[in-house]
C-alpha cells in the first residue's frame, strides 16, 4: 500500500499539487487523467522522490523508491550506449543478477545496437523491458504507451495485466483513455492539484462522457 | 543577409548564456577564449614539427560542438535547405578563423588554408545523414558495469590505441619521460569520461546507499582505469625497471585523479561542473609537475567524499 497524505507541491507560485490524499491499494492497476500541466508527472516524481514534496507518504515498504518500477515519460540515454548496456546498468543499479537478458527479450529489440539508432518507440520498449525485470511490488508508468506500436500495446496491455495476477500495482498515467479503460481497476481524475473523482470499472464510461462534456462541451457549435 | 545575421546573434546569445552558466561573464569568456586559442598560442608556438599539426586539429575540433545531429535537426526545421548548408559553413568558417589566423601569423600557410578547405567542406556536407544506421556498436571490455567506460571508451578509443603506440615509441626511442606522460594521459582521457553529469533518474535507480554508491563507482572507475595503462605500465617497467618508482607514482597520481573528478561529480550532481571545478581539476592534474602540490588530491578526496555523501542523500 502506498498512501498519499496531504501531498502538495509547488513551483515558485504556481501550485501543482495541493494537499492530495490518497491511498494506492496493493494488487489494483491505477490510472490517473487530466490536462497537460495537471501534475501527473510531478505526482509519480513525487511518490518515487525524484521531487521533494510536502505532506507524507507511507508506505511499509521502505525505503520505498527501491520498491518503485518507474518508467518516466521523458527518457535519457547516451547515445553510444547499446541496448544491452542500458538493461545491465539497470539491473546492476538494483542489484538484479539478471542471467541471459537476451533470452527474455519480450519486444524483441536489437539490444546489441545503439540506443542512438533505436525509434522513439523502441527506446520507450527498452525503457519499459528494463523496468519489468525488476522484481518489485509497485509500478509507475508514465505514459506507457505514447510512441509505441499497436502489437507493442497489445504487449503492454497483457504485461499489465499479468503483473496484477502477480500481486503487483501498477498506477500509470495516459492520455488515451481506452488504454486505462481496458487495464485500470480505478481510474483518478487529476485537477487543480488533487483527484476530483475517483471512479471504479462501473463508472468509468460515465466519467468519459462528463471529461467529454467539460473539455468539449458546446465548443463545436461556435463553428457554426 | 538577414538570416546569417539573426542566426549569429541568437547564436552569441546562446552561446554567452553557457559563459555565464559556466560561472564566468560572458566578457571575460570570450577574452579568456581569445588568449587559449589565439594569443598564447601564437607567442608561445613551441618549435616541434607536429605542433602546427595538433593546432591544426584542435581547429577542427572546435567545429565538433557544433556538429551534433540533434542541433543539425533541429536547424533543418528551421531553416530550408539552402540556408542551412549556408549558415552552417559560415559558422564553421568563422569557428575556424581565429585557428587560420595564427597558422598565417606563424606562416604555415598551407595548413591555414587547408583548414579553412576542412570548415567548408563540413559545411557543404552537413546535410549529410550521419547516423550510425549500419555501423555495428563498438565491443568494449566495460560493458559488463556500464556506462561511463563502455561509452567513454567508444569515443576515445583512437587516442587510447595512439597513447600506446607513442608508448611503444618512448620503449622504441629510450625516452621513459614520453611514456609515463603517455600513460599519465590515459589517465586523464579515463577523468573525462566523467565529466559529463547524468541525468537525477540514472543515480536514482540504485538501490545503495550514497556511501556504497560512491564506493561501487570508484571501484569499477579504478579497475577499468587500471585495465587500460596495464599494457603501457607492464611494457615501461620491463624496459626502465629502474624507473619502476616513478610508475608506481603516476599510476596513483592517475587513480587519485580520478577519485577527485568522480567525488566532485556527485558533490555537484545533478548541475554541471563550473568554472571552479574546471580549475580544481586542473590543477589537480597539473599537481605531479609541482612536488609541493603533488599531495593536494589527498586531503581533496576526504573532504569531496563527505560532501558527495551528503548531497547523494537527496536522491538515494
Amino acid at each position: 500500500m502506498i498512501q498519499l497524505v496531504e501531498i502538495s507541491k509547488a513551483f515558485g507560485s504556481h501550485v501543482v499539487l495541493d494537499r492530495l490524499s490518497f491511498t494506492f491499494e496493493d494488487n489494483k492497476v491505477y490510472g490517473i487523467v487530466g490536462k497537460n500541466g495537471s501534475g501527473k508527472t510531478t505526482l509519480f516524481h513525487c511518490m518515487t522522490g525524484l521531487e521533494s514534496c510536502k505532506g507524507e507518504i507511507v508506505s511499509e515498504r521502505r525505503p520505498l523508491k527501491n520498491h518503485i518500477g518507474y518508467l518516466p515519460t521523458e527518457l535519457f540515454f547516451y547515445k553510444l550506449m547499446t541496448g544491452m548496456e542500458y538493461v545491465q546498468f539497470v539491473c546492476n543499479a538494483r542489484n538484479q543478477k539478471i542471467e541471459n537478458i537476451a533470452a527474455r527479450n519480450i519486444f524483441e529489440l536489437p539490444l546489441n545496437d545503439y540506443i542512438s539508432t533505436y525509434s522513439t518507440g523502441m527506446k520507450k520498449k527498452l525503457a519499459l523491458f528494463a523496468i519489468l525485470l525488476q522484481d518489485v511490488p509497485y509500478y509507475i508508468f508514465d505514459e506507457p504507451f505514447n510512441g509505441i506500436d499497436f502489437q507493442s500495446s497489445v504487449l503492454v496491455f497483457d504485461i499489465i495485466k499479468a503483473l496484477k495476477q502477480r500481486g503487483k500495482t501498477v498506477i500509470m498515467s495516459s492520455h488515451i483513455y481506452t488504454t486505462l479503460t481496458q487495464t485500470c481497476d480505478e481510474i483518478c481524475l487529476l485537477e487543480d492539484g488533487n483527484f476530483k473523482q475517483q471512479v471504479l470499472k462501473a463508472d468509468f464510461d460515465a466519467l468519459e462522457k462528463s471529461m467529454h462534456q467539460e473539455i468539449v462541451g458546446n465548443a463545436l457549435d461556435l463553428l457554426g | 543577409m538577414e538570416i546569417i545575421q539573426h542566426y549569429f546573434s541568437w547564436q552569441f546569445k546562446l552561446f554567452s548564456r553557457s559563459i555565464r552558466h559556466f560561472g564566468l561573464p560572458p566578457v571575460v569568456g570570450y577574452a579568456l577564449l581569445a588568449l587559449v586559442v589565439m594569443v598564447l598560442p601564437a607567442v608561445l608556438w613551441p618549435q616541434k614539427t607536429y605542433f602546427p599539426w595538433l593546432y591544426l586539429a584542435a581547429g577542427v575540433l572546435a567545429m565538433n560542438p557544433f556538429r551534433s545531429d540533434g542541433r543539425n535537426e533541429f536547424l533543418k526545421i528551421c531553416y530550408s535547405k539552402r540556408e542551412f548548408l549556408l549558415l552552417r559553413t559560415v559558422e564553421n568558417l568563422l569557428l575556424v578563423l581565429p585557428f587560420s589566423l595564427v597558422l598565417l601569423i606563424r606562416r604555415q600557410f598551407l595548413l591555414a588554408l587547408g583548414l579553412l578547405i576542412i570548415a567548408f567542406f563540413r559545411g557543404i556536407t552537413a546535410n549529410w545523414n550521419r547516423k550510425r544506421m549500419n555501423l555495428p556498436a563498438l565491443p568494449t571490455p566495460f560493458s559488463k558495469r556500464p556506462f561511463e567506460f563502455a561509452i567513454g571508451f567508444r569515443v576515445s578509443f583512437p587516442l587510447i590505441l595512439f597513447l600506446y603506440y607513442v608508448v611503444l615509441m618512448a620503449v622504441i626511442h629510450d625516452n621513459f619521460n614520453l611514456g609515463i606522460v603517455a600513460t599519465y594521459v590515459v589517465f586523464i582521457t579515463c577523468m573525462v569520461y566523467y565529466c559529463q553529469m547524468e541525468p537525477e533518474y540514472y543515480v536514482w535507480l540504485h538501490d545503495a546507499q550514497p556511501k556504497q554508491f560512491l564506493f561501487q563507482k570508484l571501484k569499477t572507475a579504478a579497475i577499468y582505469a587500471f585495465s587500460l595503462v596495464v599494457v603501457p605500465i607492464v611494457a615501461l617497467s620491463v624496459f626502465f625497471p629502474k624507473y619502476i618508482g616513478f610508475l608506481v607514482l603516476a599510476v596513483l597520481m592517475g587513480l587519485l585523479n580520478l577519485t577527485v573528478v568522480i567525488l566532485l561529480r556527485y558533490t555537484e550532481f545533478p548541475k554541471p561542473f563550473h568554472i571552479g571545478d574546471v580549475m580544481l581539476l586542473a590543477a589537480c592534474v597539473i599537481c605531479p609537475i609541482y612536488p609541493p602540490l603533488a599531495l593536494l588530491p589527498i586531503p581533496l578526496t576526504f573532504y569531496l567524499f563527505g560532501k558527495a555523501k551528503k548531497n547523494l542523500n537527496n536522491y538515494l
